[in-house]
């Protein structure tokens, strides 16, 4: 039983990070081919708390550096802008995501194991730091933007009104 | 009453999803240029080897970290969808054009095969790739290196659609819905093989 309780709280563990009143979730690192010298992060960030939040950058273990990114389609163009933080208002839930918010990593110092987890810290302007295990998966267990419609649009609740349809 | 939502929400995303333009034709076929891509196991792309099969070209660079592996992983849904609906012969063949040389030449070869066995990736001499982007009508931009020498690359995020005449037929646009641009990529071949027995 004692091993049961352990396993459950590990997997809690693995699963979310908390700090204080800010929760991240489902964060993973997509496979990428050994030749591709930048990875990408993705990840539910929640500001469970009373007062706004700002995310102002990111440490990723195993990479040389890790910036905050937006993924910019304008006229048929995809370019990437960097971004200074992200700002997390009180209840808000942010979800970076494949053509979206993603945390670029630069440089891996090791090639990505599948289901291996790689610690990302995540540092917000008061000081705060909050270290999240990513999990790297594979392509079939990632979502690229068509299967998990329903899911992403609870999720992105501040973004207009189509999800209210899938309710 | 409670059914009265419901239709009203099926409606209202059956109607997103009809709204979603996956690819465009072009109004007129256009030839491909005559052009040569590599790899760094000198592996040749003469722009001959797009005759006798349908093929999708995807640019992009190496150092992309988001929207080209999200690409590459769309069109493997799209080319499984495909493979279900048309016969083998037909389904496209997936080319992943690097438009940064400098940085990617030595490791081009197996980075679009990561994403599906049969898709190939090459880079080439900046004229020859430059040739492919104007024929095409794409772009992409090089932008200044940061105090680590680190640079964006933009690039358009449609991938051009190659008929097996060798001529550019339509441009297939994000989300890449798997399901969405199979049926636009088996209904672009239906209109090609009725103009080829006009």
């Amino acid at each position: 039983m004692k091993s049961l309780a352990l396993s459950t709280l590990a997997f809690c563990l693995s699963t979310a990070a908390y700090a204080g009143e800010l929760r991240v979730s489902d964060a993973y690192i997509p496979m990428a081919p050994p030749e591709a010298m930048a990875h990408a992060a993705y990840m539910t960030i929640s500001n469970e708390g009373t007062t706004a939040r700002k995310l102002t950058s990111v440490t990723a273990e195993n990479y040389h550096m890790a910036h905050l990114h937006m993924t910019v389609e304008k006229d048929g163009i995809s370019s990437m802008a960097s971004l200074s933080h992200i700002s997390l208002l009180p209840g808000q839930e942010i979800v970076l995501m494949p053509g979206k918010m993603h945390v670029m990593l630069m440089k891996p110092k090791m090639a990505l194991k599948e289901k291996s987890k790689i610690y990302l810290t995540l540092n917000f302007a008061n000081g705060e730091a909050l270290t999240v295990e990513a999990i790297v998966k594979s392509g079939n267990d990632v979502d690229h933007g068509h299967h998990g419609h329903d899911k992403h649009h609870e999720h992105d609740a501040h973004h207009g009104h189509d999800d209210h349809a899938d309710h | 009453m409670k059914l009265a939502p419901l239709m009203a929400a099926l409606i209202f995303t059956t109607s997103i999803a009809t709204a979603q333009v996956q690819g465009i034709e072009l109004d007129e076929p256009v030839p491909m240029p005559a052009f040569l891509l590599t790899d760094e196991n000198g592996e040749e792309f003469f722009s001959e080897d797009l005759e006798g099969q349908w093929t999708l070209i995807m640019f992009g660079f190496l150092t992309c970290p988001d929207v080209c592996p999200f690409t590459l992983g769309n069109l493997e849904a799209v080319i499984a969808e495909s493979s279900m609906r048309v016969l083998p012969k037909n389904v496209p063949k997936v080319i992943f054009v690097s438009v940064d040389p400098d940085r990617d030449a030595d490791y081009i070869s197996n980075y679009a095969q990561f994403f599906h066995p049969d898709f190939r990736s090459y880079t080439g001499m900046r004229d020859q790739i430059d040739l492919m982007i104007e024929a095409t009508d794409s772009f992409y931009r090089l932008m200044p290196p940061d105090q680590d020498g680190h640079y964006d690359v933009q690039h358009s995020s449609s991938v051009a659609v190659v008929a097996p005449d060798g001529t550019l037929r339509a441009k297939l646009q994000p989300p890449f819905d798997p399901g969405l641009t199979s049926e636009f990529l088996t209904q672009l071949q239906i209109q090609y093989r009725k103009g080829l027995t006009q």
